[in-house]
């Protein structure tokens, strides 16, 4: 995944070493301070990339043994998209990045999104625990919204198909897991109309990403999903 | 209490024949399963069984096992670890195998290089003290690389085996964990080794087969009391520990007794071989007396005569030695020896309350000095030449002279500092050091660099505090004093808790430790630091901004105005235009600022051309980027700067990104804050 380390809530420091072949959290180019040495070293941004040039100068500078730290008091502050469109064109340019990106750090095409090497130490960055015995950062939980929306595809597929008792099962099961889920997730800070406003937005970029990555994927003739958060 | 504490007396209490066939054929099993397991790994050469089993003064219960393994080839941790995984699979089933730590496994191939100066190690090998039995594997005993008779240091292996007791005794003599038996037999061993070292001074051939043949020889040269506590021991060790004859304040009282009989006989032994190193003694620093500490100390024993309190006179074993920096020493004067009760007391006040803050030292007997922590048992210089050291710190006028192994011991320790100071300085994580740490760091190595270089011009010139150390560097070396004084201050700063160290002092004081180590080793005098005076004492990163926009006009102005106010402003500003708008041209001509903006005008080509273009344009050794749409707070580039100088292996830097305060109400904006929170 690409987790961009940006709010404060992260704890400040050096950012540990990844193993060999993960994508470490990169730190976003909004707010950057770069070496002279460092940009010599590595040949400067990758003009390839449409957006994300700053993860893999990143992902690079880490693989070569340079150190990255964060400091969370040098603060910058961003305004966001001012309107619907604009906010659609940033996603579909972040889908184009992200997929140019995975392409060019896995080498084997099944292992494009499916990156199981995340690192391990991400609970470090969260300097803001939730309370619960298990908490579930909202980022991976948001990220799979995909996955829901195809379950319940399928589900009404199961149930238009005549199958009603696995449908029903799957629809009743969907519903629990994601109460659950979304009990034990820092998602239960938010009240109830932020909370389905952020579905509603979050939705809307996940699709948009996801048409946008497969859409760059058809391209170079590779299936990829990419979700965008 | 653990188990084995519990169940080791009633071993000790069945100690009858059934029983003893019982635990001869336990043990016999045990040796038999390690010599099996141990003796078939790979690489092992031949295990040797060593210790009380060979030497026929087994206690079933007490005794250990104690084995040594030779291992072709050099050091490696992979066998180590084997041999170890081993044995405590083995201790699992077997609880009276001794672990083989570093004492037990040799490697025959790095043995000369690591051993055979060692003393301790030639003492261990000594077929006239210690046995050993061949279990599996060749016979190599008479081929090991060790030095003959003549040639050993009688004095040093004493101090090795003494330290090593003192330590142990220390940490033991009172503790909850081991039973009374436990607890007779160690002072029964520890007394013997003691007594051991004792004779070896005046007889360095005496043998003995069972280390009551120790005690027996020894008792004589004691008075009437300590004879009859000895005498007490062997009955208790023949007794296998049924009965109980000394108490444990006797014990320890004749221990001590023991270590100054040992002292005495070396120091009688040590006066030939000084060398023409002369200290100037210097009275030490007296601070004034401390009420609350002192009469604390006190409070726990009506035996503690007179307290005195100095600054300690001491090398520091490694740069990062650092707690016992100028601290205060207590020395306790005892009428009589204290008892375990008090000692045992005493020690925990200290271990919570005073262990990182000062230095508690007990002085019961003329000779004998111990300290309350035992990881302080071998600083003050060690046997022999403690006597120097009481002179020392009690301020007896004259001239001290320091013995040969004084000295060699003195420069061993201060290359060895010196070794790790240069790993140190190239470690790459060395600018990950705490800088609230950094300047105590500083000043300890600083202090042992002027010792070693002072020391080669055969001049000891100890320095304690940091004052003192910028007095010298003033007066001995070029050094210009605004740099050394700002050194202070930043250092005052730290230990006041009013904040951390300077990072713009930090380059140059890379190099000042640089330099400085230079002079220590000999490559140069104190005039090579004459060229540190040409640099700058704050180093400033010639920093370029860069801002990449496209066709935001309004936006760009307010990020421009943000970097304007910026308290540490950049050298430079870049404003690379990927759009086709004319106005941020204008924009960015209007501004007015006190550092150079260039414009640069690249034709949609992309963002990432952007950047790389921007960096090429830029002069500086640190770009910092910026979003047009950003705003940036003051502090900003300043703490961006600090990082860099702090660490020169890092390559980036970033800060937190937040959400602008700009008055908008819509959705996006919303969502924007919902993320926030979440």
């Amino acid at each position: 995944m690409m987790i961009p380390i940006l709010k404060d809530y992260y704890a400040g420091g050096y950012l540990p070493d990844p193993r060999p072949k993960a994508i470490p959290p990169y730190l976003p180019n909004v707010n950057l301070a770069v070496r002279r040495e460092l940009w010599n070293a590595l040949g400067g941004y990758d003009e390839d990339c449409v957006a994300g040039e700053d993860a893999d100068l990143c992902v690079r500078a880490a693989r070569s043994g340079w150190s990255q730290f964060f400091d969370p008091e040098a603060r910058a502050y961003h305004e966001p998209r001012p309107g619907l469109m604009s906010l659609l064109r940033q996603w579909i340019w972040y889908a184009q990045g992200g997929s140019h990106f995975f392409f060019k750090m896995q080498e084997r095409r099944l292992e494009v999104y499916w990156n199981w090497d995340l690192t391990p130490k991400m609970y470090r960055y969260r300097r803001v625990l939730a309370t619960r015995f298990f908490p579930i950062p909202a980022m991976v939980f948001v990220s799979a919204f995909p996955v829901w929306h195809l379950l319940t595809l399928l589900a009404l597929l199961l149930l238009l198909g005549g199958f009603r008792v696995p449908a029903l099962l799957l629809l009743v099961s969907e519903v629990f897991l994601l109460a659950g889920l979304f009990r034990r997730s820092t998602l239960r800070r938010l009240s109830w109309s932020e909370l389905c406003r952020y579905t509603a937005v979050v939705c809307f970029i996940n699709w948009t990403c996801m048409i946008a990555s497969l859409h760059a994927g058809l391209k170079k003739r590779k299936i990829f999903f990419y979700p965008g958060i | 209490m653990n188990l084995r504490s519990r169940i080791i007396p009633l071993v000790l209490l069945l100690q009858y024949p059934p029983f003893i066939w019982l635990f001869r054929a336990y043990y016999g099993l045990a040796v038999q399963a390690s010599r099996y397991c141990i003796g078939r790994i790979e690489g092992v050469r031949s295990v040797y069984l060593s210790g009380s089993l060979v030497r026929q003064e087994m206690i079933y219960g007490l005794s250990d096992i104690d084995f040594k393994i030779f291992v072709a080839g050099e050091k490696s941790q992979e066998i180590y670890r084997t041999i170890r995984r081993r044995f405590s699979l083995l201790r699992r089933v077997f609880p009276m195998l001794g672990s083989p730590d570093e004492k037990g496994i040799y490697f025959l191939q790095s043995f000369p290089a690591d051993y055979s100066h060692h003393p301790l190690v030639q003492h261990l090998f000594d077929d006239r003290f210690f046995k050993h039995r061949l279990l599996s594997g060749e016979d190599l005993w008479d081929e090991l690389p060790l030095k003959s008779d003549s040639e050993l240091d009688q004095a040093e292996c004493a101090f090795g085996r003494l330290r090593d007791w003192l330590e142990r005794i220390h940490l033991l003599a009172d503790s909850a964990e081991l039973c009374r038996p436990q607890k007779q037999h160690l002072f029964f061993k520890a007394v013997s080794d003691v007594a051991l070292l004792a004779i070896r001074i005046d007889a360095p051939r005496f043998a003995f087969c069972r280390r009551v043949e120790i005690l027996r020889e020894i008792s004589p040269q004691l008075d009437e009391r300590n004879g009859r506590l000895i005498e007490n021991l062997i009955r208790e060790n023949g007794s296998r520990y049924r009965i109980q004859c000394n108490s444990p304040d006797e014990n320890l009282q004749l221990f001590k007794k023991m270590v100054a009989v040992c002292a005495e006989k070396a120091s009688s032994h040590g006066g030939s071989g000084i060398s023409s190193l002369d200290i100037e003694l210097r009275p030490p620093l007296c601070v004034g007396e401390e009420p609350a500490v002192a009469s604390t100390l006190r409070s726990f024993s009506p035996k503690i005569r007179n307290i005195s309190i100095f600054r300690w006179p001491q090398l520091p074993l490694s740069p990062f030695d650092l707690h016992l920096f100028n601290v205060p020493v207590y020395l306790l004067e005892c009428s009589e020896p204290l008892g375990t009760e008090e000692l045992h007391h005493l020690k925990v006040h200290y271990r919570r309350h005073l262990r990182k803050e000062a230095v508690v030292l007990l002085r019961e007997h003329p000779e004998f000095l111990a300290s309350l922590d035992a990881d302080l048992v071998d600083h003050w210089g060690g046997f022999p030449g403690s006597s120097d050291l009481l002179c020392f710190l009690l301020g007896a006028p004259g001239r001290v002279a320091l013995p040969d192994r004084q000295r060699i011991r003195v420069e061993t320790r201060v290359r060895a500092f010196e070794e790790q100071l240069a790993a140190a300085l190239s470690h790459p994580e060395f600018g990950r050091m705490d800088l609230r740490v950094f300047p105590r760091f500083l000043f300890n190595a600083m202090r042992v660099l002027i010792f070693s270089a002072e020391l080669r011009r055969h001049k000891w010139q100890q320095l304690f505090t940091p004052g003192q150390i910028v007095d010298f560097l003033i007066k001995e070396t070029p050094l210009l004093p605004a740099f050394p004084c700002r050194l202070v201050e930043q250092y005052e700063k730290v230990l006041r808790g009013r904040g951390g160290f300077d990072e713009r002092l930090l380059p140059k004081c890379r190099f000042l430790l640089a330099g400085m180590l230079e002079v220590s080793q000999g490559g140069s005098s104190w005039e090579s630091l004459e060229k540190l005076n040409d640099l700058p004492d704050e180093h400033h990163l010639k920093i370029s901004a860069a801002i990449v926009t496209a066709d935001r006009p309004l936006q760009l102005e307010r990020c421009l105005k943000s970097l304007i106010q910026l308290s540490r402003p950049p050298d430079e500003l870049i404003v690379v235009d990927n759009g086709k708008e004319p106005h941020v041209r204008r924009t960015v001509e209007n501004i007015r600022a006190r550092f150079p903006i260039h414009y640069l005008s690249i034709n949609r080509r992309g963002v990432a051309v952007a950047r790389n273009a921007a960096v090429r344009a830029a002069r500086g050794e640190m770009i910092a980027f910026v979003d047009d749409d950003a705003t940036v707070a003051p502090d900003w580039l300043e703490r961006l700067e600090r990082v860099f100088l702090r660490d020169p292996r890092v390559g980036l830097a970033a800060g937190a990104v937040l959400n602008m305060d700009c008055g908008r109400k819509d959705w996006i904006w919303k969502f924007m804050e919902s993320v926030e929170k979440v």
